[in-house]
């Protein structure tokens, strides 16, 4: 790894990037989940290795670009609950999240996100700077 | 050539329905390209959704490769290995199984006989077209 670390609007930005996977990943199974944001965080931490060399305000800029090429988390896990790579169904979008869940088969119906994440334990795994992970 | 809105008569086909075929055909496709890419030995997660998104059209967003590597993980078509790296923690590697070197064989047959078809049907028509303009 060649990225520096000791920006703090790169590293929220990324933080901020990988809560809103986790939040909308809630449905999958809580293993899967844990996987999806690990195999996602990984992949920044390369992908940054991969930019060209920045300082300052082009680390945060570096951090968006690859944001940028990840895609909405949204999108992620849309393609998590579907098959393949597939645009938003209408009819996936028009249903209640709660109702999606109970109506796919293999994932543990959770009608609802547990107590922990709503009182914010699960920010733990992202509360350290960005450098702890690489 | 895109036509002008309005430009005339000729019936083209709007660049948005145009989209949307390509949309379907990436759809179909894009596991089978993961698998391609995986026939020539096993490849670290991050490589392998770079060089797919080398491909023109085929990644709108590299995080969605993710679920898609799980879905075939699942269905038995490739594995995992951790290998140390110099570089910092562990990474995860893909690699074709058995039963995903025999998907991406029959998959290839289909496609190429496929692919030929369509091409008869195409090519010539697209010569006759730029010969009657011309």
């Amino acid at each position: 790894m060649t990225h520096v670390d000791a920006d703090p609007a790169a590293d929220a930005v990324l933080r901020e990037y990988l809560h809103r996977l986790h939040a909308a990943a809630w449905a999958l199974d809580p293993a899967r989940r844990d996987e999806l944001v690990d195999e996602v965080r990984e992949h920044i931490d390369a992908a940054l290795a991969d930019e060209p060399s920045t300082t300052g305000q082009g680390h945060e800029v570096a951090a968006r670009n690859v944001l940028e090429r990840l895609g909405p988390p949204e999108d992620i896990v849309r393609a998590e609950t579907e098959d393949g790579l597939a645009p938003p169904r209408v009819v996936d979008a028009a249903v209640p999240a709660a109702n999606v869940v109970q109506s796919r088969p293999g994932v543990p119906s959770r009608s609802r996100p547990s107590r922990r994440w709503r009182s914010g334990a699960c920010c733990c795994p992202f509360s350290a700077p960005w450098s702890a992970s690489s | 050539m895109p036509s002008r809105v309005g430009a005339g008569t000729m019936r083209d086909m709007e660049p948005g329905e145009a989209r949307n075929v390509l949309t379907q055909l990436r759809r179909g496709t894009i596991e089978y390209c993961v698998l391609a890419v995986l026939a020539g030995g096993s490849e670290y997660a991050f490589e392998l959704v770079r060089r797919l998104s080398a491909v023109d059209g085929l990644v709108t967003s590299e995080g969605t490769i993710y679920p898609l590597l799980a879905r075939l993980r699942r269905d038995g078509l490739v594995t995992t290995t951790w290998q140390e790296s110099e570089a910092g923690p562990p990474r995860k590697y893909y690699r074709l199984t058995a039963a995903g070197r025999r998907s991406l064989a029959a998959f290839t047959d289909e496609w190429t006989r496929f692919r030929d078809a369509v091409d008869d049907l195409l090519v010539p028509a697209r010569r006759s077209g730029t010969e009657h303009r011309g």
